[in-house]
């Protein structure tokens, strides 16, 4: 034995393709597992292509909202001194496939109703307090209390949806789904919201005016997200 | 449902395991060489995954969760804190010495290919200038080319299954029980080492895999290269076709000769397969909603599902297929009545942490009372106690003469087995202290 067989000896190598059906057979395997390897390969290189005409695609959108108004009204006449309370239920049959509700916008208009002339115009004081619904009661852009007393419209707005002010936003996301889904939340402004309403009449002398005639006009500003490149 | 995890209990086990193995490799009456060194290679192998495995635990305790398959395929970036960076940087380098010793493993077990002086000391050298070169050029290079690594599963597979085949076909052809020994060998080192990837089989025959790995590659900032893509499924096809040859040749052997418990633990992996089949299916919508949805964070199912099957082959089997191996095969020599009592020592061990670890996984997915598992595992050690005898006895004395002889090989002298030791000790040193480097330095 020569000293470089000493060295390198493969005996047990050569003994391991002694058999011609086990190298059949071993070759059979191989192929399989290489076809397998290519296959596998291919697929995976289509996936990463799905991915990256996404990833490395157009991903801004811009998000617009389509609005539906829903308008509800109530009259009430409110006693001199007196506050009345006037509850307005909402729930999803008011809305549209699709829609939530973005926010409320209570007008309350009066008049001197007495229609003596001269009269002067009475003082309303108006009020939304804070329910369980779920709305965004701490949001800076409401106006929960207001009041007049020159006979001007009152405007009270609740936010109800995170964020919406009903102006289009620029996004970036993969996909529609994504970019909405600040915008597909349910549960906001569901639920029973209330105003209430004092009334402080003025009167000319020797003339009853101890009572005024309020008209609330609730209007429902309902929302349906619409995402596109 | 909270799982808790393996990595800390498979931690201590291989770090016992391997001190013992390493221990015993070099005593006996009748001291084989080639055993010895084999026994080197597997107390070696206890001693990295231990490494691994409290890396891995340490990373989880502090930092975050990691996974075998995110170190295996590189998908992981440096995270600029220094901790987690020199953390997963031993991962990586613990991953690659790992990697070396299965290649060697399949080189000497359960036949030894290649001998002579210079063979064996190219054998070393080999996994020397690996170990030293390989970390540091996946960490300046990029961790991805850590996919590259999972070619050396795909060769050692090829090599284990062929000599598994050769087995069962010799075994048939010729009726004599030693050709079973070398299949039951090949089989059992191939599940304790691509066991793992063996349960997705089905899903990488129907690309599954590859469904789920969309989910990964989500999170690629960049396009991924080519040969990343094509490396990523060496590990789930070899472990498909492994488990498919392994299955078909239990299959044919149990028609010819009957069953074995290795035909049992095969049929259980293949069984498995259908599983997490099922489990890939019904979550292909969550593997895709980043891109086609809302990112879904992770899925209950995914966790519990990988935490039974692939989890548990990776901290429980592992070690527990090692020491069988080492005990059916006689690797370790326990004639010696010192070998003897370290071996019952290991044995005890394994099956005491192994059956805690399934009281355990069985409390993580049924809320039984602490009282009633710790009673459970008490009625255990009593029984381990006191039926010690019987049991390592039956353990040791499990190896046929066909077995023992399965496993060949010489030429091994003294200093080179010496060196393999001071060899894997300098590549632990010098993992930890690349990883301390690289990672400070913020590469």
């Amino acid at each position: 034995m020569s000293d470089s067989s000493e060295n390198f000896q493969f005996d047990g190598f050569k003994e391991l393709f002694d058999n011609s059906l086990t190298n059949k057979i071993s070759a059979a395997v191989t192929a399989s597992l290489f076809l397998l390897l290519v296959v596998n390969a291919v697929d995976v290189m289509g996936n990463n292509d799905g991915v990256r005409s996404v990833l490395d695609g157009n991903n801004n959108w811009q998000i617009t909202f389509e609005e539906i108004i829903v308008t509800q009204t109530d009259t009430v006449v409110v006693a001199d001194g007196d506050t009345e309370t006037r509850t307005f239920t909402i729930d999803e049959t008011l809305l549209d496939e699709g829609y939530r509700i973005g926010s409320f916008r209570m007008t309350i208009t009066y008049g001197e109703t007495s229609g003596i002339p001269g009269d002067p115009v009475d003082s309303v004081f108006t009020t939304i307090p804070q329910s369980d619904m779920n709305a965004q009661w701490s949001d800076e852009n409401n106006t929960l209390s207001d009041s007049s007393s020159d006979g001007s419209d009152i405007d009270l707005m609740l936010r109800a949806y995170p964020d919406y002010d009903g102006q289009m936003r620029n996004v970036t996301g993969y996909n529609e789904i994504q970019v909405l889904e600040n915008w597909n939340m349910d549960g906001y402004g569901i639920g029973e919201i209330q105003i209430e309403i004092s009334v402080e009449t003025q009167s000319l002398p020797l003339i009853a005016d101890n009572e005024e005639e309020v008209t609330i006009t609730l209007e429902i500003i309902t929302f349906k997200p619409v995402a596109q490149q | 449902m909270a799982q808790e995890s393996l990595a800390p209990v498979a931690a201590i086990t291989n770090l016992i395991l391997g001190l013992i193995t390493i221990a015993m490799s070099n005593r006996g009456d009748t001291k084989n060489s080639h055993k010895s060194f084999s026994a080197l290679l597997i107390g070696w192998t206890f001693i990295f995954l231990a490494m691994y495995h409290t890396v891995e635990a340490l990373l989880g305790q502090y930092y975050f969760e990691t996974y075998p398959t995110a170190i295996d395929l590189g998908l992981f970036s440096y995270q600029g804190i220094v901790g987690a960076d020199i953390l997963v940087l031993i991962l990586f380098g613990t991953d690659t010495a790992l990697n070396i010793l299965m290649l060697v493993m399949a080189l000497h077990i359960p036949k030894d290919l290649g001998r002579g002086k210079l063979w064996n000391a190219s054998v070393i050298a080999t996994i020397a200038i690996y170990c030293i070169l390989v970390p540091p050029i996946i960490f300046i290079g990029g961790f991805k080319l850590m996919a590259l690594q999972e070619f050396i599963w795909v060769t050692v597979g090829v090599l284990w299954i062929h000599t598994y085949i050769r087995g069962i076909v010799l075994e048939h052809n010729t009726g004599e029980t030693k050709y079973r020994s070398v299949s039951k060998a090949s089989a059992i080192l191939l599940i304790i080492w691509i066991g793992w990837q063996m349960v997705w089989w089905l899903s990488a025959f129907t690309f599954l895999n590859n469904e789920w790995f969309v989910s990964e590659l989500v999170n690629q900032v960049e396009n991924p290269p080519i040969w990343w893509l094509v490396s990523i499924n060496f590990g789930w096809s070899i472990g498909a076709i492994a488990i498919s040859v392994l299955f078909a040749g239990e299959v044919f052997r149990s028609v010819k000769r009957g069953m074995s418990v290795e035909s049992w633990i095969v049929f259980g992996i293949f069984f498995i397969g259908f599983i997490n089949w099922i489990q890939d299916y019904l979550l292909l919508d969550f593997y895709s909603s980043c891109i086609e949805g809302q990112c879904e964070e992770s899925s209950e199912i995914f966790e519990l599902i990988n935490y039974l099957t692939s989890g548990v082959l990776i901290y429980l089997i592992k070690p527990l297929f090692l020491v069988y191996l080492m005990v059916q095969f006689k690797i370790v020599d326990t004639s010696s009545e010192q070998n003897r009592n370290l071996m019952r020592i290991m044995i005890l061990l394994i099956l005491l942490i192994v059956s805690s670890s399934i009281i355990e996984l069985i409390q993580s997915l049924i809320p039984i009372p602490q009282m009633l598992s710790g009673s459970i595992l008490a009625i255990g050690i009593v029984f381990f106690i006191g039926w010690e005898e019987k049991i390592t006895s039956k353990f040791l004395s499990g190896g046929s003469e066909d077995d023992i002889e399965s496993i060949t090989g010489d030429g091994f002298e003294d200093s080179m087995l010496k060196n393999t030791s001071l060899v894997f000790s300098f590549v632990v040193f010098y993992i930890i202290i690349m990883a301390v480097i690289f990672a400070n330095a913020g590469v």
